[in-house]
Formats: structure tokens, C-alpha cells, sequence
């Protein structure tokens, strides 16, 4: 910085230049450079542009400073220092008089206060003494002690002189005593007590010298009229202004505020006119990071905004606040090194202030550090949709010039809306006076709020819609609950994600679906395989033993029952004990309502192509491999009646419908969740039972492929494959499974590939039409040989069909190459063998599968997906702990984001990662809002208010129950919204004060009686919040 | 003349204050360590002054006493049984106190109390409200309380404790006081009690604000407060010291102290080094014989010094890294001085103890003139 502090070696322009540059930086000027030296280290190099910061060293602690009136000397004092110096405008400092040197120096010591007289009193200067003493010297007289009045008995805080009567002098003390001195009487003419504690500060109103100002130790500030006198007087006004003692007051020079600053780090400005009495909250408060010291209103007319503040402790620094910005200093001066204790404003430019490390410093405003102009004034913030919004002030342009006499334009840029104050108040050449009767622009300035200028940019990005996002979470199957298998969940969450469109996520489903199925056959074979051993090593060592025989028999039988089957005796499928009455439905039998569900299940996921072209043995024995899969896990369906079944074809027929019109308009629209309602297993249900007995020429196939099972390894490799080229292609053809989920009611015809093309997919186009067909073509011609050829017409088929989901492509094609490599690797792999074991080493196996899922979308940041995936699968295939973990946390993290609290507490529930779980457990606190104002209730912690206790893991996470006891007892602490200022409580039905339960919706905030609310949302079938806040509750 | 010698012995050293805080059996020799007398009562045989701790159930009124003086720490005060009897403590310090813990359910204005005999040695009254709680009904009985007040002993100090402020923000502190005062100044303008007095002291046992709450009520009690703060002043100003507390030990609430504001930050480190220092004491000192034996506690931070000083009493100093010193004097078994000074002021070390040995002697003096 020495660089830049030898401004006459500059011409005016290069120096302006230089300061532009360096901006707000340019802090230490050039007089101050160096360490201050012992006597007179004046500034008498300072330049006609140069700074005028000067200081001075005095070796002892200074307590307070005070100013003639003519501001050419200034009086420091301290414990052990009383002394006047003179200050010259370019900041030379001299030391004028000692007033200690002719004086006794008992009297004379620890001085906490001192003032320079006015008007009639110009050459008398008066100290406060922590003995209680006031002493009073007589410049006149060489600076004589002339007269020490003691009465308070304490230490003495402050004196002021009445600007209107330079005699009268008020005192403020440690006995909370306030004495009115008249220079002229040996005694105190009046005695005030403010019946609080002690004084802190008194100060004479500037415009109403009648008017004083007390601060007290006990937080509270006063408002007098000294003349009013006599034994029944008091205060005008009182007000509780800070926690913690009041250090200082200081009247705006409007004569209508007051700042005061105190113990609590706060500065606030109050409105001290003669207005009403009531309103004492404060105009403004401008938070600190100490103890403030000292708070003085920069001198700037009548409607000055800026308050310079110093710190009791901790921060040596001086700051000047804009109290339209509370929070970021305007101006900053750094020179001190310990605590400043002493503020003046010798005019609107130039600031004196003291300071316990021995220093009287003269500073200059306008080289004052800008705190603002080192902050960021813009900022990114992400919305939980993925949009995002920047914010961005405008940085004020450089001053053209920089001239003395002109000020530093920095409030330009603060006075926003407000419109330019410049005018009004006059030019920087010497003290603005407040004129007594103008003074009406104050209260317009204080009362108003500092609004920004600054661009406000919101930013939508297409790559994530919450629409989608809310509506799978809502509908996802994330665990398996009572008799929902795992193919069930797949095929659900990949309907729901196709109705959504998301038609990538939908295949994913799908294609798990079938690898599941797969995986939990291979289990089961493994399982059986080591059964059948263990019973051949049981049988052959336990032979005789009877007991041993008849169980191995037993075993046996069962075992083949379930190979007959593919029934999982295995623990993987669930309802083992229910194998023995699934069997006579498995038989092949003509009647319509036996078909097992699982058959048409399966429907979903293949491709109608496949069965259009042919009901051929191919597609028969895979669809029955997958029918003994299902079936053996749905009997419960089964079961049902054939009214209910009935009842859920009606069901049925709704969702299709709006599958049409979305696959119409090829958009997503909002989707009502009750329009999920009718999951996919009502569905295919009801499909079953129109299909019926149309559909019985399937049933034979499902024998074929038992037969198969005689010869159970080469069968289930040689379908496997197929199937495997099936499932691929039903991945690819992801168009049609708008088809398939179409054509349910039309199974009749699914022989007749044409006009069933022709009746079900009228929306798709012709183009589309014809490589479905080919493509089914195709795939039934290279079904036999090669399980891998059917694939490249397929990939091809995708390709082109995916032109019609732009959105869709890239990330179709890339799974796509994924579960390419895949097929190749495969094709180096020979197949032979079978069983788990084998199962294992192919690469669709569930565990790789699943591994390049997750890989894949969480690269893609799809938290969603791998959440769900990780929740479902959790129990077959082994994720990363730390992988999962992060995922639910996200997944849980995000949900919350959406305000989706009950998929949230379903995932919290569902999933086996410790740390989510125990975090459910433990953190049963959820923080409240306001419902009138949405703001978050602020006044929790501490002794337990501030949130209600709900546990999350019983209760409907909808409605939350607030425990009446934590309410009662938080009564003050947390349902009452501080920014709106009312009780957030009460029903919001009937507007009664709820006693006991309060039950809130944690989406709105709103909430009233258990009983009010039952009849809104149960009885009227409301979903809207009754409080008219737009919410849907329910 | 260690102290493990004779065990037995009397001790009046700040730790057996702390385990023991009954009255001592006996007083010491008076000759040499006068100050080390029994405690100081204002008039020699006058009752003791009272403190009477009311206010609604459950406003924490016992948790105060118990964290003020039984040193309980704030948390477990959520274990304390409800009172209900009248507790009356002793509080055995520099000046003899009784601390009248209230029940919150009784009613003392139904006529069964002596009303008189009550507020008769009764030096302040110490009502407590829940500021987390609903408070009209705690005003209620504020008033009715204050005007039994007016009636008996108008010379009562009546200091409010807004208490459990901990719970609220900011601002919320400054309404709900605002809000009580406004409340009670109305009431009683309405009772034709203008001219009453309160005090109000927003208050939580979880920071020193129960402390200093406690310290400005007891200071008001002290008739010579004004002369311990000139004499505080005085030291102030001629070592140079920053801060000066003169702290009971017991209590940790501060008797006197200079006249300058009081920070919190001060407070709390004073308060903090008093604990160290009977914790130190309690493992390093031994008894100290009835004369001539001294003990000097010398507790170093972060600068050694190898000195070893020689001081008729405990002291302590302990340098802090911010270039500060701490500086610990016992001035007699309940009363300790506690400077905060520069490390630049605390060179003349000489001086220092001069001054605070004068210092000594004149509280000494102002004790006496008491008796």
C-alpha cells in the first residue's frame, strides 16, 4: 500500500486513477504510516488530496474526548490525562494545554467523562470522576481547576452541557441518581431519579434543550423534561430497550430519535417524539458483533441515517451503519488496537474517536474501508425442483472524481426506491447545523425500510420436473407389504413411471421384473439342488431308520411337486405353505376365472408383438415359466371372488383411459393421485376376467412349458435366452407398451396380429406400426437360433422409435449400450450348465444388473431411482452400505424438500441402513411453521419449546398430533409467530382455542380440533384446507 | 506445619467453605487474621435478613437457590422435587442471609400468615415468572403480593426475575418484560401504588444472567456498597486494572465491583477462574495452620514464572494468551477480589499487592465499622 501513499508525487488524475483501482482498500493514509511516534507525530506531509487521518499518541488510556465549539481543540481525558489538542483541518495535532499541570493532582484523577461547555460556557470544560466529583476548569484561567462539586456519592458516568444553556450541566451517576447543575449555584438544582438503575448516559436534546435522553444499567432508556422540576416529576417516556445494561444514547439531530446501544450488541433507534407512548419496539436495529461503547448519528442534517458505533470489548474497530443496512457496516475505520472508548463527529467527514490503547486518531471518511464493496453481491441458491434463482446487486460506478469538497457517493446506491437524499442536504464544507423548525424529511427517512436494487433471475432447468418426481413418490412401490411381490412392485413403478412418460425408468422396471424373476427361479433351483442333495447324502446314510425314510420321502415329494411348478419351496418365495393348494390351479384347466393373474401380469411387460406374431411355443413356454413364478407367490389373488373381480374391471378401465390421452398428447399434465388408485394388479385383474375364456389357448402352453420342466436344464436355458431377447425387446419397444397395456380387452384377437394393431394403437403412427410388426417378425424368426441376434433389430427398432421422445433418446440409448456390452459379453460366454451358480456368472444377473443401474442413475443424479431400487432390492442383492446409505439420505432429504412427508416416513420405515433409521428414531422434533405467515417458529430450543414431539414412526405422518403437554408448556415459547404476532394455534374450522390435542397438517401449518377436522376432510370428503390457504391435505 | 499433620484442625481456606457450608463452630484466633473472622452481620444479634423466593409453581424458583447456592449444575435441576414447605436456608457469607424458598401453591394472603412477622426481616422479595409459561396469573399474585407489601414493609426491595428467558429470542425477551411491566405499572396505578419500585431482571439458570440478577439484588442489601465500589474504583485506576470483582465464593455472585460496565464475557471468566481455583485448591491445598502458615495458589496458563510468593493469603494468577492476566485474592474465607488487568500492568507486581493489601484493610475497616 506504501506504493500508492505518496500522492504528490501523482497529479490529481493518476491518484484518483490508482485509489478507482484499488477501490475501497485504500485504508491507511499517508500521515499514519509507520509506528506513531512518542510527541508530535503530525501529518504535515499530508496533501492537498491527500487523507486527513491523523493521529497522535497521549501514552495513557483515554477515557472520553469532547470538542470546542469551534472544533479547532478537542479535550481528551482519561484516568491520568486531561488535555487539550489542537486540530488542524489536514489532521496536524498538537498538544495545547495539560490541564493537570496547575492543579492538585488528587482531584483530578480518573476522569471518565469529559465536556467542552457551549454557548455561554465556551471556556469552561467539565469532568466526571469516578469518585463522584464534577469537576469544572476555567480556561480563561489558564485552565484552573475552578470549582469540584461533589454530591453523588458514586462514581459519575456522564455529564452534558444544555446545548441551549451552556451553564446548565446534567450528571448522570452510578447511584442512579441524574443532577441538573446550574454553573452558577454552589448546589444542584434539581435531583432525578429514574427508579431503575444506574446511569449510563444522559444527553440534552440538540432542537429541544428541555429534552434529555438517560440511559440506564438496567436496559431501560428515559425520556425527560429537566424544567418541569419539583418533587413530582419524572420521566415522559420509558422504554425497555435492551437486554443488558444501556451504554449509550445519542439523539438523531431531528430531536425526534434516539439511538441507543448497549450490552446486548444491538444499536436501536426509537422514536423518542411526543407521539403516542405505546409503540416501543424500535424503528431499527442494526446487530453488532460486541458490546456497543459509544453510538453517535453522523452529522449530515436533519436526515442523516448513519450512526457510527464502537465496541466496548473485543472489536477495536469503528463502524458507521446505514441503518437501512443493518448488517453490513457502511463505512469501517481500523485503527486502533484496543478497545475505541470515545466517538466525534467533528462534521459529516470527519471522525475523532479516543481509545484505551493510548491513541487520539483523526479520521477521514471518505478513505474509511467499505465493507459492502468486499462482499459478494451475488448469489445462486438451487430449489428443490432443480431451478434455481441468482441474485444480483448492482455495484455502484467508480467516482468520476474524487474532490474534498465532493462526498463519497456511496448512499446512491443505498437509497434505492427511496430516490436520491443528495439534494436535500448540503455540501460537505463545514457542519451541518440542524435548523430548528425544518426538520420534517427525518421520520420519512428513519421509518422507511432499505429496499435493494438487485436482479432477481430465476432459472427453470427442463432436466428434472417435480411433477413426475412427487407423483412416483406418491405411487412407487418402495417395500413389500403384505402380499405384494417383488414382480408386482416392479410392474407397478414401471407403469407409474410410464403413464408419467418417463418411459426409460418405466423399461428399467420392467427389465427388472423379469431379471428378478429369473434370479429368484435360479435361487429357488439352487436352493432345491442342494436340498436334493442333502436328501440323496440323508437317505443314503439314513436309510434304515424309518422316521428318516418317510421325511426324506416327504421331501421328495414336496420337491417335486414344486419342480413341477417352479414353486418356491425355497424361503425366497414368500407363501411357502401355501404351495400344496396352489397346485391343482396350475393344472392346465379351460376354466377362465383359475387363470393365475400373474399370467396377465406378465402381459404388461411383453411386447404385443410378440405375442401378435405368434402364439408360438417360444413365447408360450416364457410367458409360462414367468406364469409358475407368479403363481406360486399369488395365491391370496386367487382367492378372490369373481364380484370382486368384477368390481376391479370397472376400476380398471378409468387409468387406461387417461394412458390413452397421455400417450396422446405426448406431455405430462399434473396427475391426481387418486388416478393411480387402481394399481396395476386391479388392472391386469380385470383384464383376466374379460379375457377369460378367450384366453384359454394360451393354457396349453403353460402345460408345454411344465412338461418342460422334465428336462428342466436344457428348458429353462433354452427359454431363458429367449426370454431374455424378449425382455430386451420389450425394453426397446418401450413405445408399445402403451399397446400392450391397451390391448388387454382385446386378447381375443392376439392371434391376428393385424387388426389388432389396427383397433388398439389408432393414436400411433403408421411408421411406428409397421417396425413393431417387423420387429416382432424379426424377432420371432431369430428366437430359436441365437438368443443375442433378435437384439440388433430391436436396438434398430428402438432407435427409431425414440425419435418420437426427443427428451428420451440419449439416456434410452444409453442404457441401451449398456445392456448392449452386456448381450456381447454374453455372447463370448458359453452357455452350458444352469443353476445358480451359473445364473451368477451371466452378466444380466441381478446383482450386475442392478450394479449398472445404480452406476447409471446415480451418475444421473436420480436419487429416486437408486433409493427405490436399493429399498426393493436390499434383501436380494448386495449394495454398497455407504452407497445405499447416501442414497436414501438423499432420497429422504429430497422427498422432505417436496414436502412429501409420507413417502418420506414410508422410506424411513422401509429401509435396513442404520443411520436413517436410528435418525427417525431419535429426531422425533419437527420444527413448526407459521400457518398465517409460512415463517419458520424461531423461538424453539432451550428448555424444550419450539417443536412438537410427534413420533414418526406410529402415527399418519399427515396429520401430525402436537403432544398438548409440550404445547402447554411452550406455550409462549413456540406457537406464537413472532413475525406475524399471533398464536399459530387455534382451530382453524370453528376458530376456537383448541384444549388437548392440536392437530396440524405439517404441508400448511394449518390445523384445530381432532373433531373439526374429521368432519372436514372424512365426512365432507374435503381435500382442501379449510383455512382457504389453498393446501391440498389430503 | 503441613496441613496432613494435623488434620483435625479448623480450616478456613475457600475449599472447606465449599464442602462445609455451615456456620463455623468457632472463630480462629482473632489476633493476627482478623479478617478471617466469622461471618459479617450488619447489627451484631439482629435476625437475619431475608430473600423470599415466590412465584407460580413450576416457575423455577428452587432451581434458582439450588443453582445460586448449592452450585447444582442447571441441568439437573429438571430432577428437583416441587417444594412444599417453606425452605429456609441459610446462607452463611460475607454477610448472613436467609434465602425463604416458596412454595408456589400457597396462598400467604389468605390470612393464615403472619403477614407482619413474614415481611417484617425481609430485606427483598424475589418474584419469579415463567416467561415461557402463561404469566397473567403469576401478575396477579404479584400484585396482591406487593400491596401486602405497601402494607407491612414498604422498604422491601421487590425485584421481578423473568425468569427461563433462555427459551425466547431477542426480542421476544424485550416484549414479554415490556409486557409485564407495562401490566404491573397499570395494576398498580389502578391500587394507588405509584410509587413502588421494581426491578426487573430477565433472568435464566442456564447463563450468569441469574448471577448478576442475584449480585444486583444482594448489592442493594449492602448499606456499603457505594464505599466498596469507591474503594474498588481507586484500586482500578491507580494498578491500572481493567475489571475489578470482589466475588463471594460461595455463590459466585459479585458483592462490589468497579464502577465500569460490567461485560459479560468478564464475568463469566472471573466466575470460571473461581471454580478452577477451588478445584486446584481442593487437590493441592492443605490446611493451613492457625498463624503463621500461608499457601500460595499459583496457576499458570500459558506463561511460567518461577516465582514463588509469599502472601499472608490465597492468590492466584493465571495468564491468559490474549495478553491478560487474572489475578485472584482472597480477601477473607467468603470473599475473594478478582482483577483482569494487562499484562503490562501486572509488571508491578509489588505494587499490585500493596494496593490490594491496602484495599484489604480498609474493607476491613468498613466491615468493622459495621459491627
Amino acid at each position: 500500500m506504501d506504493a500508492f501513499v505518496a500522492p504528490q508525487h501523482f497529479n490529481s488524475r493518476a491518484v484518483g486513477a490508482v485509489r478507482r483501482f484499488i477501490g475501497g482498500a485504500t485504508s491507511r493514509p499517508s500521515t499514519s504510516a509507520g509506528p506513531p511516534s512518542l510527541a508530535h507525530s503530525t501529518s504535515n506531509l499530508s496533501s492537498f488530496h491527500g487523507s486527513r487521518t491523523a493521529r497522535y499518541d497521549l501514552q495513557v488510556p483515554i477515557q472520553s474526548l469532547s470538542a470546542s465549539p469551534d472544533q479547532e481543540l478537542v479535550v481528551v481525558a482519561g484516568r491520568e490525562v486531561l488535555k487539550i489538542l489542537r486540530v488542524t483541518f489536514h489532521g496536524e495535532i498538537r498538544e495545547s494545554v495539560d490541564l493537570r499541570a496547575g492543579n492538585a493532582p488528587g482531584k483530578t484523577v480518573a476522569n471518565s467523562d469529559v465536556k467542552w461547555g457551549c454557548n455561554f460556557s465556551k471556556d469552561v470544560i467539565a469532568t466526571a470522576n469516578t469518585n463522584g466529583n464534577i469537576c469544572v476548569y476555567d480556561l480563561n484561567r489558564g485552565g484552573k481547576l475552578d470549582r469540584v462539586m461533589h454530591e453523588h456519592q458514586r462514581s459519575v458516568h456522564k455529564i452534558a452541557f444544555n446545548p441551549g444553556n451552556g451553564k446548565i450541566l446534567i450528571s448522570g451517576s452510578q447511584d442512579g441518581m441524574m443532577k441538573i447543575w446550574d454553573l452558577r449555584q454552589k448546589k444542584s438544582t434539581m435531583t432525578l431519579w429514574g427508579k431503575s438503575d444506574a446511569v449510563r448516559d444522559v444527553q440534552f436534546n440538540a432542537l429541544n434543550a428541555v429534552h434529555f435522553a438517560a440511559a440506564f444499567d438496567n436496559g431501560t432508556i428515559q425520556k425527560w423534561e429537566w424544567r418541569m422540576g419539583g418533587t413530582a416529576h419524572s420521566y415522559l417516556k420509558k422504554i425497555s430497550a435492551h437486554n443488558g445494561p444501556v451504554f449509550s444514547i445519542d439523539w438523531h439531530p431531528d430531536g425526534k430519535y434516539v439511538a441507543s446501544g448497549g450490552r446486548d450488541k444491538t444499536v436501536k433507534v426509537w422514536d423518542f417524539g411526543e407521539g403516542d407512548t405505546q409503540n416501543k419496539r424500535p424503528v431499527h436495529t442494526i446487530s453488532t458483533m460486541a458490546a456497543i461503547g459509544r453510538a453517535t448519528w453522523r452529522p449530515r442534517g436533519v436526515s442523516t441515517r448513519e450512526i457510527a458505533t464502537c465496541a466496548m470489548t473485543h472489536d477495536n474497530r469503528i463502524t458507521v451503519w446505514d441503518i437501512k443496512r443493518p448488517f453490513v457496516g457502511k463505512y469501517a475505520f481500523d485503527e486502533h488496537t484496543n478497545a475505541t472508548s470515545g466517538l466525534l463527529w467533528k462534521d459529516e467527514n470527519t471522525l475523532w474517536s479516543c481509545s484505551k490503547d493510548q491513541m487520539f486518531v483523526q479520521h477521514d471518511l471518505s478513505y474509511a474501508v467499505n465493507p459492502i464493496n468486499s462482499l459478494n453481491h451475488s448469489a445462486v441458491a438451487w430449489a428443490p425442483n432443480m431451478s434455481f434463482i441468482v441474485v444480483m446487486g448492482q455495484r455502484p460506478p467508480p467516482p468520476a472524481k474524487r474532490d474534498r469538497n465532493v462526498r463519497f457517493e456511496m448512499d446512491d446506491e443505498i437509497s434505492g426506491g427511496g430516490g436520491r437524499k443528495k439534494s436535500s442536504i448540503s455540501a460537505a464544507a463545514g457542519r451541518v447545523h440542524p435548523k430548528i423548525g425544518t426538520q420534517q424529511s427525518g421520520i420519512d427517512t428513519l421509518g422507511a425500510k432499505y429496499v435493494p436494487q438487485q436482479a432477481v433471475v430465476e432459472v427453470a432447468l427442463p432436466m428434472f420436473s417435480g411433477v413426475p418426481f412427487t407423483v412416483m413418490a406418491n405411487n412407487w412401490v418402495t417395500s413389500l407389504s403384505g402380499d405384494m411381490t417383488l414382480s408386482q412392485a416392479c410392474k407397478k413403478n414401471a407403469e407409474t413411471a410410464w403413464i408419467l412418460g418417463q418411459y426409460r425408468t418405466a423399461q428399467t422396471w420392467k427389465m427388472l421384473d423379469l431379471i428378478q424373476g429369473w434370479e429368484i427361479e435360479a435361487r429357488q433351483e439352487e436352493e432345491e439342488r442342494l436340498n436334493k442333495e442333502a436328501e440323496m447324502a440323508a437317505s443314503k446314510s439314513h436309510l434304515e431308520s424309518g422316521i428318516f425314510a418317510k421325511r426324506a420321502l416327504g421331501v421328495t415329494n414336496t420337491d417335486r411337486k414344486s419342480s413341477n411348478g417352479s414353486a418356491g419351496a425355497t424361503p425366497l418365495a414368500k407363501p411357502v405353505a401355501d404351495t400344496p393348494q396352489l397346485q391343482p390351479i396350475l393344472t392346465p384347466t379351460p376354466k377362465a376365472p383359475t387363470n393365475p393373474p400373474g399370467n396377465i401380469d406378465e402381459n404388461l411387460s411383453l411386447p404385443p408383438k410378440a405375442f401378435g406374431a405368434s402364439v408360438s411355443s417360444s413365447t408360450a413356454s416364457t410367458d409360462g415359466g414367468e406364469i409358475l413364478n407368479m403363481a406360486s407367490r399369488r395365491v391370496s389373488v386367487i382367492a378372490r371372488s369373481p364380484q370382486a373381480i368384477d368390481e376391479n374391471k370397472e376400476l380398471s378401465l378409468k387409468p387406461l383411459d387417461h394412458h390413452h390421452h397421455h400417450e396422446n398428447e405426448d406431455k405430462i399434465t399434473p396427475l391426481r393421485s387418486d388416478m393411480f388408485s387402481a394399481t396395476p394388479e386391479t388392472t391386469s385383474r380385470g383384464n383376466n376376467e374379460k379375457n377369460g375364456g378367450a384366453y384359454d389357448p394360451e393354457v396349453p402352453d403353460v402345460a408345454v412349458s411344465s412338461s418342460f420342466d422334465k428336462d428342466r436344464d436344457k428348458a429353462t436355458l433354452a427359454y431363458r435366452g429367449r426370454q431374455y431377447s424378449i425382455g430386451l425387446t420389450s425394453e426397446q419397444t418401450s413405445s408399445s407398451y402403451d399397446d400392450s397395456t391397451n390391448s388387454f380387452g382385446h386378447r381375443p384377437r392376439l392371434g391376428n396380429s393385424r387388426p389388432f394393431h389396427k383397433e388398439t394403437s389408432d393414436d400411433e403412427d403408421d411408421d411406428n406400426h409397421h417396425h413393431n410388426h417387423n420387429n416382432a417378425r424379426h424377432h420371432n424368426q431369430t428366437a430359436h437360433h441365437n438368443p443375442s441376434a433378435p437384439l440388433n433389430p430391436a436396438m434398430r427398432n428402438t432407435s427409431s422409435h425414440n425419435l418420437k421422445h426427443q427428451h428420451q433418446l440419449n439416456t434410452a440409448e444409453a442404457l441401451g449400450k449398456d445392456i448392449q456390452d452386456m448381450v456381447k459379453d454374453y455372447g463370448t460366454i458359453k452357455l452350458s450348465g444352469s443353476g445358480y451358480g451359473r445364473m451368477k456368472e451371466l452378466p444380466w444377473n441381478l446383482q450386475n444388473f442392478l450394479t449398472i443401474l445404480t452406476d447409471y442413475y446415480s451418475d444421473r443424479g436420480e436419487v429416486q431411482m437408486c433409493a427405490t431400487l436399493a429399498l426393493l432390492f436390499g434383501d436380494l442383492v448386495e449394495f454398497d452400505e455407504r452407497r445405499m446409505g447416501d442414497w436414501i439420505e438423499g432420497y429422504v432429504e429430497q422427498l422432505q424438500r417436496f414436502k412429501l412427508y409420507v413417502p418420506a416416513a414410508e422410506v424411513i420405515k422401509a429401509t435396513t441402513v442404520e443411520h436413517v433409521r436410528s435418525q427417525a428414531l431419535t429426531n422425533t422434533f419437527i420444527h413448526l411453521s407459521c400457518g398465517n405467515c409460512n415463517a419458520p417458529m424461531m423461538s424453539g430450543g432451550g428448555g424444550g419449546g419450539g417443536a412438537a414431539s410427534i413420533n414418526t414412526a406410529s402415527l399418519d405422518p399427515t396429520i401430525v398430533q402436537g403432544d398438548a403437554d409440550a404445547r402447554k408448556a411452550s406455550y409462549k415459547g413456540s406457537l406464537y409467530c413472532e413475525s406475524c404476532r399471533r398464536m399459530a394455534d387455534g382451530c382453524m374450522l370453528c376458530h376456537q382455542i383448541v384444549r388437548g390435542r392440536w392437530t396440524m397438517c405439517q404441508g400448511c401449518c394449518h390445523g384445530g380440533h381432532d373433531d373439526c377436522l374429521r368432519g372436514w376432510y372424512v365426512d365432507s370428503k374435503m381435500k382442501q384446507c379449510p383455512s382457504g390457504c389453498g393446501h391440498d391435505c389430503v | 506445619m503441613t496441613g496432613g499433620s494435623r488434620p483435625q484442625k479448623l480450616n478456613y481456606s475457600l475449599e472447606r467453605w465449599m464442602q462445609d457450608p455451615s456456620p463455623p463452630l468457632q472463630s480462629p484466633t482473632p489476633s493476627k487474621v482478623s479478617m478471617q473472622n466469622g461471618p459479617i452481620s450488619r447489627v451484631r444479634g439482629a435476625p437475619r435478613p431475608r430473600l423470599l423466593l415466590q412465584g407460580q409453581r413450576r416457575s423455577g424458583k428452587s432451581s434458582i437457590s439450588s443453582v445460586v447456592f448449592h452450585k447444582m449444575p442447571p441441568t439437573e435441576t429438571l430432577f428437583l422435587e416441587s417444594t412444599t414447605r417453606i425452605q429456609k436456608e441459610p446462607v452463611n457469607s460475607f454477610m448472613d442471609f436467609q434465602v425463604w424458598d416458596f412454595p408456589g401453591q400457597i396462598d400467604y394472603n389468605d390470612g393464615t400468615f403472619d403477614l407482619e412477622a413474614l415481611f417484617s426481616d425481609t430485606g427483598a422479595l424475589i418474584y419469579v415468572i415463567d416467561a415461557q409459561d402463561e404469566y397473567l396469573e403469576a401478575l396477579t399474585r404479584l400484585h396482591q403480593t406487593i400491596e401486602a407489601i405497601q402494607r407491612h414493609n414498604p422498604a422491601i426491595n421487590i425485584e421481578v426475575f423473568i425468569h427461563k428467558v433462555d427459551g425466547l429470542s431477542d426480542d421476544f425477551k424485550l416484549d414479554t418484560q415490556r409486557d409485564i411491566v407495562q401490566r404491573t405499572t397499570d395494576e398498580l396505578a389502578d391500587m394507588g401504588l405509584d410509587g413502588v419500585h421494581i426491578n426487573y431482571h430477565l433472568t435464566s439458570i442456564y447463563d450468569h444472567s441469574i448471577f448478576e440478577a442475584f449480585s444486583k439484588v444482594i448489592q442493594k442489601l449492602l448499606p456499603e456498597l457505594g464505599t466498596l465500589e469507591n474503594l474498588l474504583n481507586g484500586l482500578v485506576s491507580n494498578c491500572r486494572i481493567e475489571k475489578a470483582f470482589l466475588f463471594d465464593v460461595l455463590s459466585k455472585i459479585y458483592v462490589a465491583t468497579d464502577s465500569s460496565p460490567v461485560d459479560v464475557q468478564s464475568y463469566e471468566i472471573c466466575s470460571d477462574y473461581i471454580d478452577v481455583v477451588l478445584d486446584m485448591t481442593e487437590i493441592y491445598g492443605y490446611d493451613r495452620g492457625e498463624l503463621e502458615v500461608n499457601t500460595v495458589e499459583e496457576t499458570k496458563s500459558s506463561v511460567g514464572s518461577s516465582e514463588d510468593w509469599s502472601l499472608p493469603d490465597q492468590s492466584s494468577v493465571m495468564k491468559l494468551q490474549n495478553g491478560m492476566v487474572l489475578f485472584l485474592r482472597e480477601i477473607n474465607k467468603f470473599l475473594a477480589l478478582i482483577c483482569i488487568m494487562r499484562k503490562e500492568s501486572f509488571e508491578k507486581r509489588g505494587l499490585i499487592d500493596y494496593n490490594v493489601q491496602v484495599f484489604q484493610q480498609a474493607l476491613e475497616k468498613v466491615f468493622e465499622l459495621h459491627r
